[in-house]
């Protein structure tokens, strides 16, 4: 009798994972045509050098190509270090400040509406070609132009000068350009503020709690699975980003160059920075949620 | 099935009309006990702040309409920043001669529509599967989805041009950008997947085994039951694979290169460096290749500036989405709040 039951509990369980798998049978299909097939290819081609274009056929040269971009290569390395540099200045500045104005725009404001819309329109643009064509078409001064409204007055320039201007204003831009590229994870930030209980204010406030002590003893901790979901998601913004240098190099090189080896190289290396950071933060995520977990 | 389709849908439509009459704020714990003079003073703050803060995220747009507008006299004005002396229409016009509106419009539509209903169809399946079924390799393969994510599509692109136009032989064609939308990948595709996953984590299962029960099958259910209950992630995904999708200028680039399957996007960039050569012809007296009328080619030399017309253009092109999202503005937001993010 057991054994049957056994053999019949193994049987739904063979069934529901077989199910399973139709559910996501085109996925597995994809990912053998769309992601294995060009990755693999990628990698043979990066690893050696074409000999027939048609069909992409290599040969083996072995690390040949990387060498090729650590000790040759001029432009790589130090495009390389900035978007690193980017990358680490920018991500956690994007979060605070998106996180600074959702808090904001949750207070009790009236138009709450309004600016959510507005907070929206940098998306609609897109961070393709019209977001370069519209804050970069004065570029070329030297100064990007998204500040520019913001007059400095005419006393403070002349007591400080132009360096000081010229910092001011480059901090303006960067900070401009930072909030243009939030909108998204404004978005999901008021979506969760508005999701914590107002009781465990409540309760805080009872209990004696200042403002500044609600946001780090309530808020934030509320917040963390946003929080993550949002680096991520400005990671992979930021990755494929067209003002991202290393993006661009490859870009040029696949149109112009037709230089595929390299340029495969160049991705791989790429590619490797960016798993890792991911892999970084999603072992951060996981430990969260299992301390979360042991914590009930 | 539609009788089971009210039954399901009426007591979630009651739960979202509930309010509460009297109902706290958070503000009004927070501010407990506060003077009102500092509260008032400190909501004027917040409000410029807002306001200050609204200027940077608006400045764009309102940058790119008050520079279509403008003719070359007030473009070339330092003084004339945001009130033009005159609205001048003729950028417009030029602009939209030049971009073949109405095929760019088409194709950029067709693409983008098509795309935005596989990624919604594939990714809520699987989505579904990957959060429902237990299956051996499950962590694994969803390791990839995320990693699809992160893979920017310009480095493996080539092996992917190869594959589509010498194994499937599909040279000029819109396939190779819609086709992978249908299998979860596409324009960040795993990303969706991701998101239903973490909802369909989160929800209980009683209604599907109720619809079970009642002998409804499963691709029935998906569409009566899964999707009208996830509809808040749905919206997500219509309004991020819409706008991208529309937006993107790298993959119609790489795949389609007539004049006559150009889109939007796609048209831009180009529509610069002719406007430059356009100009040079102009000066030159050689008037053989310009496609708008004469008079208007007189008045392109003295008084329309080439920015002005490729902030024309770029105003029209984006309209659309504008308009679309317009609609969905409330449900996309709402959307976000309530399917929430979740980890």
């Amino acid at each position: 009798m057991n054994g049957k039951l056994k053999l019949f509990n193994k049987k739904i369980r063979i069934k529901r994972e077989y199910e399973g798998f139709l559910y996501i049978l085109p996925w597995l299909i994809g990912t053998i045509l769309f992601f294995c097939y060009p990755v693999y290819k990628t990698v043979m081609i990066s690893l050696g050098r074409i000999t027939t274009y048609t069909g992409l056929v290599t040969e083996w040269v072995g690390l040949e190509n990387y060498r090729r971009i650590f000790t040759r290569d001029v432009t790589f390395l130090p495009n390389f270090v900035t978007v690193i540099k980017d990358t680490f200045i920018n991500v956690p500045l994007i979060l605070v400040f998106a996180l600074f104005i959702a808090i904001i725009v949750d207070k009790d404001i009236k138009g709450k509406g309004f600016f959510r819309g507005i907070f929206i329109l940098p998306f609609l643009l897109g961070s393709g070609y019209i977001f370069k064509t519209v804050v970069g078409i004065e570029v070329e001064g030297g100064v990007t132009s998204v500040s520019q409204g913001i007059n400095i007055p005419a006393p403070v320039l002349a007591y400080m000068g132009a360096r000081f201007t010229q910092i001011i204003r480059m901090f303006l831009d960067r900070i401009s350009l930072i909030l243009l590229k939030s909108p998204i994870q404004i978005i999901v930030f008021m979506g969760a503020l508005q999701s914590i209980p107002i009781s465990l204010y409540e309760s805080a406030k009872c209990d004696g709690a200042t403002e500044w002590e609600m946001f780090w003893k309530i808020t934030l901790p509320m917040l963390v699975n946003q929080i993550l979901f949002n680096t991520i998601f400005t990671l992979v913004e930021s990755f494929t980003d067209l003002s991202n240098p290393v993006i661009d190099s490859i870009m040029g090189a696949w149109f112009t160059d037709k230089n595929y080896e390299y340029t495969s190289a160049m991705g791989w290396i790429y590619l490797l920075f960016i798993t890792l950071i991911s892999a970084i933060i999603f072992a951060i995520w996981g430990h969260i949620n299992k301390t979360k977990r042991q914590q009930y | 099935m539609d009788g089971l389709n009210t039954v399901i849908n009426k007591p979630i439509e009651k739960i979202r009309q509930f309010k509460p009459s009297t109902r706290l704020k958070k503000e009004d714990m927070i501010n407990l006990g506060k003077s009102k003079i500092s509260y008032n003073a400190k909501k004027i703050f917040l409000y410029l702040l807002l306001i200050n803060l609204s200027y940077v995220f608006i400045y764009p747009i309102i940058h790119m309409v008050i520079t279509s507008i403008k003719d070359m006299q007030d473009y070339m004005d330092i003084t004339v920043r945001w009130i033009p002396n005159k609205i001048f229409f003729e950028n417009y016009k030029i602009a939209l001669s030049m971009l073949d509106y109405k095929t760019g419009f088409f194709n950029s539509f067709i693409i983008t529509v098509v795309c935005t209903i596989g990624h919604l169809i594939s990714a809520s399946f699987i989505g579904y599967g990957f959060a429902r079924y237990k299956f051996p390799g499950r962590s694994f393969l969803f390791g990839i989805v995320v990693f699809s994510i992160i893979i920017p599509v310009q480095v493996i692109i080539v092996p992917l041009f190869y594959e589509f136009t010498q194994l499937f032989g599909l040279l000029d064609s819109r396939i190779p950008i819609m086709l992978p939308t249908f299998f979860g990948y596409g324009l960040r595709g795993g990303l969706y997947i991701f998101l239903f996953r973490q909802y369909f984590i989160n929800l209980p299962k009683e209604l599907e085994e109720a619809a079970k029960i009642d002998g409804c099958g499963k691709i029935r259910t998906h569409f009566k039951i899964i999707l009208p209950v996830a509809s808040s992630v749905c919206m997500v995904t219509v309004v991020l694979s819409m706008v991208w999708h529309w937006n993107d200028h790298f993959e119609p680039r790489v795949y389609l290169f007539t004049a006559k399957k150009q889109t939007l996007m796609h048209a831009l960039p180009k529509l610069f460096a002719d406007l430059e050569k356009i100009k040079e012809n102009l000066l030159a007296g050689d008037r053989s290749k310009i496609t708008f009328s004469d008079d208007i080619a007189d008045m392109f030399l003295k008084e329309v500036s080439i920015d002005a017309v490729l902030m024309a253009a770029v105003n029209v092109s984006i309209l659309p989405v504008l308009i679309v999202y317009g609609f969905l503005q409330k449900k996309f937001v709402q959307g976000i709040e309530s399917a929430g993010i979740k980890g």
